[in-house]
């Protein structure tokens, strides 16, 4: 853990700039739980409610709640001060958790060429059930959620599509782990999810269009804020907004 | 900015020490300021910012960055908000980003929900109009 010293941090200092600049009202982040526990992250919130008069209002929400796949994210508001605003609720769970055969009947058939492409290779495959790369479990289960989907799953053997780094090390690998999974398909092998798949799992719209081959476009879906998180943050914006207008034009 | 004891005002963003004319300002009082500007050559502040009527405040915009393919902007846009700007640096997100632009925008057009601005106005009103227009030489402009 590399912290403040990691240079994925600096995004974050420099979006705090133009945040304060630019007098942003309701700046809204949002980033893995570790977030909350970060002393440099909360430190710079701290400075940056207390010069603009506003509040820090966090919540992690688990997206496996409600939604066959795991996502836990955390999620920060700031809000003016002395606006009326209870804590960010969290996510109305449903009992038992969803699993993916509420979403899935049965696995969407592509293309024959897709499906190659999407097909996990010998090496895949041998690092995937050695027990030196992790003790995830690889074969996704129909009677559970998916583990969540990173920015480096269907390429973490490869460099990153993206161009945001080189493959690798094997060291980096064994000390890390692997992280990622496959499916059965109909053909009885071994896929990654096709794009539009794990579109919806995030809860993105499947009919985005990604122009890239499918395989490399689940980087930028792994990546993504999941769109019914972002909805449960900012509908709770909207409240607030709403109640303080009511509020402001009952004074004017 | 803070207030201190002996009257000074201690701005946050750059430690600096100005002197502003205007109303007694209570120590250790939290105020804001809004588009300061230094007049040359000059030990005053001038404030010149038009504060617009509380029925032309549109309080949908908002920006998205290090946005990936948009997960926040796509769904404040289906609550009737306007998106100004998504910024990533990656290129694989910018067709999906366009095409949920387009597509969203010309379905989200008529909710009004008055979001940014009115929080400026109310501090604005709140800790500005006893420091800020009292401060300020120029009638704010007319509209």
């Amino acid at each position: 853990m590399k912290g403040e010293w990691d240079q994925r941090a600096d995004v974050f200092k420099n979006v705090m700039k133009p945040a304060w600049a630019q007098q942003a009202d309701g700046p809204l982040l949002e980033c893995v739980p570790a977030a909350l526990q970060a002393k440099y992250v909360q430190n710079e919130l701290q400075k940056l409610s207390w010069s603009m008069n506003m509040e820090i209002k966090q919540r992690i929400l688990h997206l496996h709640a409600v939604w066959p796949c795991r996502r836990s994210r955390w999620w920060a508001l700031l809000i003016p001060s002395g606006c009326q605003m209870h804590d960010i609720s969290n996510l109305p769970g449903a009992s038992p958790y969803p699993s993916l055969e509420y979403i899935f009947a049965r696995w969407p058939v592509w293309p024959d060429e897709v499906e190659r492409e999407l097909q996990l290779d010998e090496e895949e495959l041998n690092m995937f059930h050695s027990k030196f790369y992790g003790n995830d479990i690889r074969h996704l289960r129909m009677n559970q959620a998916a583990p969540c989907i990173l920015h480096s799953y269907g390429s973490v053997l490869r460099e990153c599509p993206c161009g945001c780094r080189g493959k690798f090390s094997m060291w980096r690998l064994q000390r890390v782990g692997i992280r990622g999974f496959y499916f059965m398909g109909n053909s009885s092998k071994e896929w990654f999810l096709h794009v539009m798949e794990a579109a919806y799992l995030c809860t993105i719209l499947p009919s985005t269009r990604f122009p890239h081959v499918p395989r490399d476009s689940l980087c930028p879906t792994g990546q993504c804020a999941a769109p019914m998180q972002a909805l449960w943050i900012a509908t709770s914006w909207t409240i607030l907004c709403k109640t303080f207008m009511d509020l402001h034009n009952k004074h004017c | 900015m803070e207030v201190h004891p002996d009257g000074a005002l201690i701005t946050s963003a750059r430690l600096q020490s100005v002197r502003l004319m205007g109303p007694a300002l209570e120590p250790l009082q939290k105020v804001t300021l809004y588009d300061v500007k230094e007049s040359q050559g000059s030990e005053s502040y001038v404030l010149d910012k038009y504060i617009p009527s509380n029925d032309m405040v549109d309080l949908t915009p908002f920006k998205e960055v290090t946005s990936g393919i948009g997960g926040i902007g796509m769904r404040a846009m289906y609550l009737g908000m306007k998106c100004l700007a998504l910024l990533d640096i990656n290129d694989m997100v910018a067709l999906p980003l366009r095409q949920m632009v387009t597509s969203v925008s010309s379905r989200a057009t008529s909710t009004v929900h008055r979001f940014d601005i009115v929080f400026n106005v109310m501090k604005r009103q709140e800790v500005g109009s006893s420091v800020a227009s009292h401060a300020n030489p120029f009638p704010p402009k007319e509209t």
